[in-house]
């Protein structure tokens, strides 16, 4: 069972970094719950397999691996489009400071 | 200024053009527009890397800076703002690559001096010799898909010739950067109910002006970005 121990280490990996990102007062306090539940479930389902099958059966899906894998693929499109959205206002933003500085003719002379 | 006897007063009109690194054509631009003559020319650079600002205000342009490029849409959006802040009651948009006229500008605007219309787009469609082939194909497509999202209908939603009321420049929003703001533009003036209305003009299509415009790749992309904007603008 290597891929536990690598997959496990990767995951704990990532549960420290959220720890020490909200520690810092880098991370607020909805991403660090929303972070660190997701770690721990992967956690559990690292080390506990058999959880895994158990909530495939209930979707009506064969095995625990296809499972995971489904909903990994649901979650990572959900956080591109949240990405998307947050961009898309980020360069809404941006161009609305852009423009600010353009009509207040304050704009600085070196590019 | 004195306008040409016969003809309607140019003061209140404000020509204005979105510019990129446009130094090779934008002398020629301002210099026949106000031999027109056009006395209020505003450009806005945006964010070019050459000597676009200056050499426009040499040709006694307003120049409005975006200290980076933000793209067709913010730099319209923005024009559109400058103009309206300065006491514009008619804006016109004219490209800087050359492709359009002083009287083409004309024709445009002519309606909304009168009175008839808020939003005139200048349509290439209409009178469509010169347009090569593929790129107006390309507009077919585009039209379509403004029709489709917008629900505007339009023969050549892609022109840059636009005419405002100042009615009209004041209520367009314009959320998009890139170069689909130009169905955007046409969705807006629908959504906010103003009279709009085409007018047929004669764009000069050069090696130049090809190079500039939107190819299949940038079109593509440009559809990419209505898509997305048609899909935010719901909750908005």
């Amino acid at each position: 069972m290597r891929s536990q121990f690598v997959l496990g280490a990767i995951v704990l990996t990532a549960l420290a970094l959220t720890a020490y990102r909200y520690h810092r007062r880098q991370m607020k306090v909805l991403d660090m719950l929303f972070w660190s539940s997701l770690w721990m479930v992967a956690l559990v389902a690292i080390a506990f397999p058999d959880m895994t099958v158990f909530v495939a059966h209930l979707f009506g899906i064969g095995r625990g691996v296809d499972a995971a894998i489904y909903l990994s693929i649901v979650l990572v499109f959900y956080l591109i489009f949240r990405l998307f959205m947050r961009l898309s206002q980020l360069d809404n933003q941006i161009t609305a400071i852009v423009r600010h500085l353009a009509l207040s003719e304050r704009e600085p002379r070196a590019r | 200024m004195p306008a040409l006897s016969g003809e309607p007063d140019l003061e209140s009109v404000f020509v204005v053009t979105p510019a990129y690194n446009e130094e090779r054509t934008i002398r020629d631009v301002l210099g026949s527009f106000r031999r027109y003559p056009f006395p209020h020319h505003l450009v806005v650079d945006d964010g070019s890397s050459d000597a676009t600002a200056a050499l426009a205000r040499q040709e006694g342009a307003i120049v409005v800076r975006h200290i980076f490029n933000r793209g067709l849409g913010a730099a319209l959006g923005t024009g559109l703002a400058a103009a309206v802040a300065r006491g514009a009651q008619v804006v016109v948009t004219v490209d800087a690559d050359g492709q359009h006229t002083p009287e083409d500008a004309f024709r445009v605007i002519a309606p909304v001096l009168r009175g008839d219309a808020d939003f005139v787009v200048g349509t290439r469609l209409l009178d469509s010799r010169g347009m090569p082939g593929h790129r107006r194909l390309a507009n077919t497509l585009a039209n379509l898909f403004t029709v489709v999202l917008f629900g505007a209908r339009s023969t050549d939603s892609q022109s840059g010739l636009r005419a405002f009321s100042r009615r009209a420049a004041e209520s367009i929003e314009i959320r998009t950067d890139g170069m689909e703001v130009s169905s955007e533009i046409i969705g807006e003036s629908r959504r906010h109910g103003l009279r709009c209305l085409e007018v047929p003009i004669t764009s000069i299509y050069t090696d130049y002006s090809m190079s500039k415009g939107q190819s299949f790749w940038t079109g593509l992309r440009t559809l990419r970005k209505l898509l997305l904007l048609k899909l935010e603008g719901r909750d908005r």
